[in-house]
C-alpha cells in the first residue's frame, strides 16, 4: 500500500525570516533602477601623502 | 552626500583654490582643505570659470555649453564642489 506523503511540516504556518532575503534571488517586480549618471567630480584629500620640498 | 544646491544663486571659486585645466577637464586644488578635485568634464571646467561673471550658476552652465538635460548632472558636481568649499556663495 502506498503512503501518501502528508503535507510539509510547516504547513499553515507562515513565518517572517529575520534575514533579509537577497535581492538577487528575487524577481524584480517594477521598472528596473535607472543607470547612475557618472559623477562629475571626485575629490582626493592629499593630506599627509605629499612632502614639502 | 552633497547638500542642496541653488543654481539660480551666484557662486565664486573660493580664493584659496587654485585651477590647473587639463585634457580631460580640470584640477582644483584648495590650499587651505589641502583637497584635490578631479573635473572630469571640460565644461565643468569652463562653468567653473563663468561662474565669477554670470549672476547664477545656472547661466554659468549654459553659458560653457552645458544643456538644459544635463543641468541636474552639473548642479550635483557643483554641489560637490560647494560642499567641499571649492566654491562658495557669492
Amino acid at each position: 500500500m502506498a503512503v501518501t506523503p502528508g503535507p510539509p511540516e510547516n504547513a499553515g504556518e507562515h513565518s517572517m525570516s529575520d534575514e533579509p532575503t537577497p535581492t538577487a534571488d528575487r524577481p524584480e517586480s517594477g521598472p528596473a533602477p535607472q543607470v547612475e549618471q557618472e559623477m562629475l567630480v571626485e575629490d582626493v584629500s592629499i593630506d599627509g601623502m605629499c612632502g614639502v620640498y | 552626500m552633497p547638500g542642496a544646491f541653488d543654481l539660480d544663486r551666484k557662486y565664486a571659486l573660493h580664493p584659496q583654490v587654485a585651477v590647473r585645466p587639463e585634457p580631460f577637464g580640470a584640477l582644483l586644488y584648495h590650499f587651505g582643505t589641502r583637497r584635490l578635485s578631479f573635473l572630469k568634464d571640460p565644461r565643468l571646467l569652463g562653468t567653473v570659470r563663468e561662474l565669477a561673471g554670470q549672476p547664477s550658476a545656472r547661466a554659468a552652465c549654459l553659458a560653457a555649453g552645458v544643456t538644459e538635460p544635463e543641468l541636474p548632472q552639473f548642479a550635483r558636481a557643483l554641489a560637490t564642489l560647494a560642499d567641499t568649499d571649492m566654491l562658495e556663495g557669492a
